[in-house]
């Protein structure tokens, strides 16, 4: 055996080995989304969501129907006539 | 992945520094949609979750941010919370305020709470949502 070939075996193959084990071991949790610990930062885009409209179809295609549903729909979409002010709820912290 | 479907409101207050983009992995937020719909689904109430910074008087801003909802949906319900300040807000008005007393509310801020202390801040959405639902019961 020469001398690449010695090296190759005794050094290259353990070598591989360890990377393959480190890259299943690391790999996904490097891919993951980090977890919060209480008191640490939280460095995300704010993000704020809203529940899926109860229906999935257009209005226009349901006023072109005569639907009555779709008078409402835009009633509960477009702007609230009288508009709720905040008066209740909750605060906490942890 | 539904939790694509969820809309995102533009006009928040961004947090100073910003690494990444996604709070929450597509199963929690598939999650969080799923209890958000049904909740608002079940009520006939807007149910609403913001996770991000409260810059300025937590309270005060919230509660901003609810007028703001109210003004395009009927019976809003907000639910802000900020891991990076350990604050949360339950913001209810109008006909939320009336089917979700205060004390219920109280009781639901105290059930999230349980959960962000143990680092869970998917669950804790979950199950305020799921009580605040209850206590509102069906339009």
């Amino acid at each position: 055996m020469s001398i690449w070939q010695t090296l190759l075996v005794f050094v290259g193959i353990p070598i591989g080995t360890l990377a393959l084990f480190a890259a299943v071991l690391l790999g996904p949790g490097s891919a993951r989304t980090p977890r919060y610990r209480p008191g640490s930062a939280w460095q995300f885009q704010p993000v704020w969501y809203l529940p899926h409209p109860e229906h999935s179809e257009p209005v226009s295609s349901m006023q072109a129907h005569g639907v009555v549903e779709a008078a409402n729909r835009l009633a509960v979409h477009g702007d609230v006539a009288e508009p709720a002010t905040a008066s209740g709820g909750a605060s906490g912290e942890w | 992945m539904s939790g694509e479907a969820i809309e995102r409101v533009k006009d928040v207050p961004r947090a100073a520094a910003i690494i990444a983009d996604r709070p929450f992995s597509p199963v929690q937020l598939s999650r969080i949609d799923e209890a958000l719909t049904l909740a608002s689904r079940e009520t006939g109430l807007t149910f609403s979750v913001y996770v991000g910074e409260l810059p300025g008087n937590a309270r005060t801003t919230a509660e901003e941010m609810f007028n703001k909802l109210a003004a395009q949906h009927p019976a809003p319900v907000l639910l802000a919370v900020s891991p990076g300040q350990r604050k949360l807000e339950i913001v209810t008005g109008g006909e939320s305020a009336r089917r979700i007393p205060n004390r219920i509310g109280g009781l639901a801020a105290l059930a999230m709470r349980a959960s962000f202390t143990n680092g869970d801040i998917t669950g804790g959405i979950v199950n305020g949502l799921r009580q605040l639902a209850d206590a509102a019961g069906t339009a």
